[in-house]
Order: structure tokens, then C-alpha cells, then sequence
């Protein structure tokens, strides 16, 4: 379904030095950041508001142009050669950033397009992608008509449609209730039991803790701590020691 | 609370010169003084003509100054009534329904009543600012030229204040009324939009009425003979139930002072207390409608998976959705595009007769010419939101494998296809009635396609460069930007230099007896591919790295 060959030998995602800078004068808002995630991993990227998670998914996703350092997605390079690289993520933007005057149907269909999903595929990806986040008939009505938790799904099924080596997400639980907490949580770990990988960014340690494998704390634009689940448990490792932890120091250079 | 209300719009209002002066449409600022002052301009020209014309006219051969001038007056009145009550309608309507402090203002313990004199009082500050400078300048102009005296100059003052209070009454009167009308048409999209293009169809040819009115005006220099017995009956019987505007015309001449003012007070007391009524009773209700609203379009296709596509086709279908569902942009585009052949035929019907019966010259092709690359120019214009209209949405556009080439592609593609439509059959047209043989249109059409090509490209890179996205709950651009300025100032002056010279060449050369059209012709071709060229390299220099760097919207 793919259109680029999967690297399997590659991690899925690979981030070395990378840094940020929003205007040359600018202090940097991310500064060497680095990790790698393997297949089949569920990682929090976890901080307070304004430690730098969003712009690092920004740069890994090559919606932000990077200052300095690289980003692989198994084993493509997002600068050099972006549209292979996109081919094996999707990602959900924290303000649902979706088309607005179609209709769900026609966002599913659109994005099955953008991804070249075949048509004999799309009937069981889209069955599977409803039994999961259960729209109802509000896929056919025009989505700017949705509410803050259904735009939410849209652009989650929407970014499923091709089955992503790397599923990122942007603080994907805010503002939703319970209920679609809990649906979006178990679409997240029934993806990763499925062998695939996802990464996405949460203010909100609880979450973290409950469904992730590991965790990167990311604080004043740096890379705190890289904890697994297992670890975190320890006084040494809590993950609340570096989430609370006093300015990190991005802007020094 | 009202004080505090208004308080609150104007440091809104004031704001402006704080926010981030580079985002500030200075381009437009410019174009629009100008504009205006150009509107101002012919406006008192031909209104001094005309009020020389009328007030000489004789009825049953009896010449009468005094109820001429009381009836221009009337009638001057009647229509600013009718535009000033229209706008009214349209900005209250705005500030009560579409303005982003409406969710917040409807929570807070605030009468209705006072909330809507609050939107009143700063919808009236805006109509003074307009209708002062037009009422100024036909009041002015009508006392020079009827030799009025300081008494009619000082009552032009005060109706400057009282005037927009009349019509701010009166729309108050109408808004909400308006506003259930307008709901009610737009919940069927589709007949809404024909409607829509059908008024601007009308509206066109009422310009042309216009237009061939000054025709006659310059090509005979009398217009006595229009009114006639039959018509002039019907100004009067017009003007005699014309309230409150005969009243006004009284006032500012000094006749029956005392009566008319009394009734013009009690005019304007009756409709502002119905107004006050009217919001009483339906205000709150109106705002709750419009919040609970959720407009639905039902697919045409209504399967749930849909044969495959190219990405390029998802992307052109993408577009078009959008622009076709959102109010606005089919509005500025579909609308415009498809009421364009029209207006090129109205202005061609008397632009050719003018030309052929003052100067005796066949200019025709030129002509077209001219009109075609002015109102396709502006047709057009809607490309400068090319990028902008993305919105939020391409963010998550570029997070995907979409290359920039089809990205762009797709924008320059959709908005040629309009293009080829609308100046296809603006040619054909033209070409049909005879102005134009079919081999001059064919040519025609190239030349307007290979400079409207040249507009997009431009057009596309300049919002590419300095994207508008709107932060709007329904991401639609509203504010014209810096882009869109310079694209319709940048087509004026194309469409001028290339339409307008070539008409003043073939003029001057039929003057002499030279037959130049070839020259023309070739000059035309020439310097429209040289733009195109121009366009398009402007257009994919550093595109690559641009698109890269784009990352707004998000």
C-alpha cells in the first residue's frame, strides 16, 4: 500500500543535532535534540507548555525547515528527500488542521488519494478506521459542522487511511472528554501491537505513563531525559523530577 | 454599560496602529484614497452637469427653478437613503452576527437592548464618515452651482450628523428581518449563488444604464428631451411620498421649515422606537439561531469510498470545494466570472458607439482589447489568495507527500480553468454581436489568456511570499492584504498600458488614414509573452525553498 519501500533495517525515526531557530537573530527554541525510535515503540514526547515539543515534531514532519542537525524516517532523509520520507508518517496537528468544507467522507477519500491507497483497499480501511473511532453518520455531513472532539477523529482516521510506519501526533488529548480519550488511547495501542511505531508530544504526565514504552522529557528546547516505562518508576528516574525541572538552558549557544 | 461597550470598539478600532505594521495594507490604503477621490471627482463633475441640465427643464413650458431644485434635491436624497439603509443592513448585520466578540458579548450580563445601541452607535460613526464626505460634496456642489446661500451651506453641515442617524434607524428596522432573509436563502446554497450572480447581472446593467445616460449627456450635450411630460409627472409623484427625503430637501432650501422638520423628527423618532422594538424581541434569539447553525452539504457521491484518484485530481477537487462552498470566494470568483462576458458586452454596446459617433474612428478590436484585459485583470484578481485560502489546513498539507509542483500546479491550474472559461466566452461573445471578426476574437482570447497566465503566476508567488492565513473560525480570508492591492493595481496598469494604448494608437493612426492593426497586433502578442516569461520565472525562482520555509497556518 506503501508507495516507498519500507528500510527495516533503518530505526523509524532517527533525529541527531537537531536544532531550531525561528529568525536568524532569534535565540534557538529547540537545541540538539537527538534520539532514535525503534519499530514497534509507543514514546511520549513530554513537557511543559513551551519547552520546544511542538517545534521539534514540526521539524520532523518537514513542516518547519531545519537549522541544524538531521531527521531520518526509516532511513529517509525529511530535507533531502522529503516525499519518501513523508510516505511513512502521518501526523495530526494539535488544532486539527483539516479541510473544513468537505465532507468526511471526502477527507478520508482525499487523504486515501494524497497516499494512493487503492480502491479495493479503502472499503476494509475505512470499516476498520469507523469500528474504531465510531463517527456514525456524521462522516457524510461537512466538517467544519463538527464538533472539537469529531474534527479530532476525522484528522486521526484521515492519517490512517495508509497505515504509517510512524503515527505522530500532537498533543492528541486535549480538549476531548473521556470517552474519546479513551477511544483515541486504545486506537493508539492497538496500532502499536500491530508492530508499528508512534510518537506523538503530551503536557500531561499521566497520560504518558499510562499508555507509553518510553518517554522523552524535552525542557527549555533540550532533551532532559529518555526514560523507559520500566525505569520510571524509580525516585531516580520520575518522570515529574525532569518535567518540573528549572530552565535547561536552549537559548545558551 | 454602554460607555463600557464603547469603549471597548474603539480601542479595537485603535488597535490597528499597534499591531505588526508589515501585516498593514498600506498599498490598499492608497489605492482606495485615490480611488475614492477619483469617484469624488467625476462625481461632482457630472453632477454639476446635470444639475445645470435638470433645474432649466420646463414643464408645460413653465420654467421653475425652485421645485427643480426641491426635486433633485429629493431625489439626490432618496438614493444616498437607499445605500446609506443597504450598508447599514450589511455592517450591523456584521457587527452582530459575524464579529468575533458575539460569543462573548451574548455570556455577559448585558441587556439586548444595550449590547445593540452599543453595534449602533459604532455603525453610526462609520456611515458619518462616509456619507459625510458624499453628502459634502453633492451638497456643495449643488449650491455652487444654484448660487445657494450660507443657510443652505450651514443645513448641509448639520444633515451631515443627521442623515446617517436616519438611515441607521431604518436599518435598524430592517437588519434582523434582513438577516432572517438572507439565512433562509443561503440554507439553499446553490439558489443562493444564482441569486447572487443574478443581482450582480442586474446590478451590471443598471451601470450601463448609467453609462449610456452619460453617453447621451456627452454625445448630444442635452438631455432636456428625456424629460418629458410622462416623466416628469412620475419624479413628481415620486418625490411627493418620498419621506423622509422631501423633508430634507425642504429643509436645506427653507421651505416650510417648521412642518418639515416636525415631520422628519417624528419619522425619525417612529422608526428608531420600531427598531428598538424589533431588537428587543428578537435579538438574543437571532444571535442563538446563527450560534446553533450548522450548515450542511450533502456529497453528491454518497459512497463511502470513492474509485482512486491522482493525487493532482484530490487536489484540484480539494480546491474547488472549497472555493464553491464557501460563500465568499464563489461569491469573488463564480460570480464574478460568470457575470464578466456581461459587463465586457454593456461597456463594448457603448463604448463602440461612442467611439464611432464622436471621434468617427472603428476601433473595435482595440476596445475589446482593452475591456477584456481590465475586467478579466479583475476577475482574476482572486488568485492573489491563492496560497492564504489554505488556511490552518496547510500545515497538515505539508506534512504529507504532496511535492510542491503539484501543489502549486493545481492553484495556477484551477485558476486557469476559470480563465480560459470566462474569456472564452467574453470573445465569443463580442465576437457574435458583430463588434469583432471571429479571427480577431481568437487572437484576442490568446492575448488576455497569455497575460491572465502571467497574473496568476505573479499573483501566486507574491501570496506564496507573504501568505494571509486567516485565524477566523472558518479560515476564510475577509481582510484584503498587501498582495491583493498590488495584484489589482498591477492589472490596472498592464490592462491600461497594453488595452489603453493600443485603442489610443489605433485612434490616432485612423486619424491619419494608416491602418496599424497588425502592428498592434504584434506589439500586443509581444509584450504579453515578455510578461508571461517575466511571471514565470518570478513564479519558480527559490519556489523550492520558499515552499520549504512556508510554515505558517499552524
Amino acid at each position: 500500500m506503501k508507495n516507498t519501500e519500507t528500510n527495516y533495517s533503518a530505526p523509524t525515526l532517527k533525529i541527531e543535532g537537531l536544532s531550531k531557530k525561528y529568525s536568524k537573530n532569534s535565540d534557538f527554541s529547540i537545541k540538539d535534540v537527538a534520539f532514535t525510535i525503534e519499530k514497534g515503540e509507543l514514546v511520549g514526547l513530554l513537557g511543559p507548555n513551551g519547552a520546544g515539543k511542538s517545534t521539534t515534531l514540526k521539524c520532523v514532519t518537514g513542516i518547519l525547515p531545519i537549522t541544524e542537525g538531521t531527521v531520518e524516517i526509516c532511513g529517509d532523509n525529511i530535507e533531502k528527500n522529503p516525499v519518501d520520507a513523508k510516505n511513512h508518517f502521518s501526523f495530526v496537528t494539535d488544532n486539527h488542521s483539516v479541510f473544513l468544507k468537505m465532507t468526511g467522507v471526502q477527507y478520508l477519500n482525499f487523504m486515501a488519494d494524497v497516499y494512493k491507497v487503492p480502491t479495493k483497499d479503502r472499503k476494509e480501511i475505512f470499516d476498520g478506521l469507523e469500528e474504531t473511532f465510531k463517527l456514525g453518520k456524521a462522516v457524510y455531513n461537512l466538517i467544519s459542522s463538527y464538533s472539537h472532539g469529531m474534527k479530532q477523529k476525522i484528522c486521526m482516521m484521515g492519517s490512517l487511511v495508509h497505515s504509517p510506519d510512524l503515527w505522530i501526533l500532537d498533543e492528541p488529548m486535549v480538549g476531548l472528554d473521556p470517552r474519546t480519550q479513551k477511544a483515541v488511547t486504545d486506537a493508539m495501542k492497538t496500532y502499536v501491537a500491530s508492530g508499528r511505531t508512534i510518537l506523538f508530544s503530551s503536557h500531561n504526565l499521566d497520560v504518558v505513563k499510562r499508555i507509553c514504552s518510553r518517554a522523552i522529557v524535552i525542557n527549555s528546547g533540550r532533551v532532559v531525559a529518555d526514560v523507559p516505562a520500566e525505569a520510571w518508576a524509580t525516585t531516580e528516574n520520575a518522570l515529574e523530577k525532569y518535567y518540573f525541572m528549572e530552565d535547561a538552558g536552549a537559548d545558551e549557544e | 454599560m454602554f460607555g463600557v461597550l464603547l469603549k471597548k470598539y474603539f480601542i479595537e478600532l485603535f488597535s490597528i496602529f499597534k499591531r505588526d505594521k508589515k501585516k498593514a495594507d498600506w498599498l490598499g490604503v492608497a489605492t482606495t484614497f485615490v480611488l475614492v477621490a477619483g469617484f469624488i471627482a467625476g462625481l461632482v463633475l457630472m453632477l454639476s452637469a446635470f444639475i445645470k441640465q435638470y433645474t432649466g427643464v420646463r414643464f408645460h413650458n413653465v420654467l421653475d427653478v425652485e421645485t427643480r431644485q426641491y426635486e433633485l434635491l429629493t431625489l439626490i436624497y432618496s438614493v444616498l437613503l437607499v445605500v446609506g439603509v443597504f450598508s447599514g443592513v450589511k455592517y450591523l448585520n456584521f457587527s452582530i452576527f459575524e464579529s468575533s466578540d458575539k460569543n462573548i458579548l451574548i455570556t455577559l450580563p448585558i441587556k439586548s437592548s444595550v449590547l445593540f445601541l452599543s453595534k449602533l452607535a459604532v455603525v453610526y460613526i462609520r456611515q458619518f464618515a462616509v456619507t459625510a464626505i458624499i453628502i459634502l460634496a453633492t451638497n456643495l456642489t449643488f449650491g455652487i452651482v444654484n448660487h445657494l446661500g450660507a443657510y443652505y451651506i450651514g443645513m448641509s453641515v448639520v444633515m451631515c450628523f443627521i442623515f446617517p442617524l436616519i438611515t441607521i434607524s431604518i436599518s435598524s428596522v430592517f437588519c434582523l428581518p434582513a438577516y432572517f432573509i438572507k439565512r433562509s436563502i443561503q440554507s439553499r446554497y446553490v439558489a443562493y449563488l444564482i441569486l447572487i450572480t443574478a443581482i450582480m447581472g442586474v446590478l451590471f446593467w443598471g451601470y450601463s444604464e448609467i453609462l449610456s445616460f452619460v453617453q447621451t449627456l456627452v454625445t448630444t450635450g442635452e438631455i432636456k428631451f428625456l424629460f418629458n411630460e410622462k416623466t416628469m409627472l412620475t419624479i413628481m409623484d415620486i418625490v411627493k411620498y418620498s419621506y423622509p427625503c422631501n423633508m430634507i430637501a425642504n429643509i436645506l432650501l427653507g421651505r416650510n421649515i417648521g412642518e418639515s422638520i416636525g415631520i422628519f423628527l417624528a419619522i425619525l423618532v417612529g422608526v428608531t422606537a420600531v427598531g428598538l422594538i424589533i431588537v428587543q424581541q428578537f435579538y438574543v434569539k437571532a444571535i442563538h439561531v446563527r450560534s446553533l447553525e450548522k450548515t450542511r452539504f450533502n456529497a453528491l457521491n454518497k459512497n463511502f469510498v470513492h474509485k482512486k484518484r491522482t493525487r493532482f485530481h484530490a487536489l484540484l477537487e480539494k480546491e474547488f470545494l472549497l472555493v464553491l462552498r464557501t460563500p465568499s470566494y464563489a461569491f469573488q470568483y463564480f460570480s464574478v466570472a460568470i457575470t464578466m462576458p456581461l459587463m465586457v458586452f454593456f461597456c463594448m454596446d457603448i463604448g463602440s458607439d461612442l467611439l464611432s459617433g464622436l471621434i468617427m474612428v472603428e476601433s473595435n478590436f482595440e476596445l475589446a482589447l482593452f475591456l477584456v484585459l481590465v475586467f478579466g485583470g479583475l476577475t482574476n484578481t482572486f488568485c492573489a489568495t491563492n496560497i492564504s485560502r489554505e488556511g490552518p489546513a496547510f500545515c497538515a498539507l505539508k506534512s504529507t507527500p504532496i511535492p510542491w509542483k503539484e501543489f502549486i500546479g493545481v492553484k495556477v491550474l484551477f485558476c486557469s480553468i476559470v480563465t480560459v472559461l470566462t474569456m472564452a466566452v467574453s470573445v465569443t461573445l463580442v465576437s457574435a454581436l458583430g463588434y469583432i471578426a471571429p479571427w480577431e476574437a481568437a487572437v484576442l482570447f490568446f492575448i488576455a489568456l497569455i497575460l491572465a497566465e502571467a497574473q496568476i503566476c505573479f499573483a501566486t508567488r507574491k501570496d506564496l511570499d507573504r501568505p494571509n492565513f486567516s485565524e477566523d473560525d472558518d479560515c476564510e480570508v475577509r481582510e484584503s492584504n498587501t498582495t491583493v492591492s498590488t495584484i489589482v493595481i498591477a492589472t490596472l496598469l498592464v490592462s491600461a498600458v497594453i488595452g489603453g494604448v493600443s485603442l489610443y494608437a489605433s485612434i490616432f493612426f485612423s486619424n491619419k488614414g494608416q491602418e496599424v492593426s497588425g502592428t498592434i497586433i504584434g506589439i500586443a502578442f509581444g509584450v504579453a509573452l515578455a510578461l508571461l516569461a517575466v511571471c514565470v520565472t518570478y513564479l519558480l525562482v527559490g519556489i523550492e525553498k520558499k515552499f520549504k520555509q512556508l510554515t505558517g497556518g499552524n
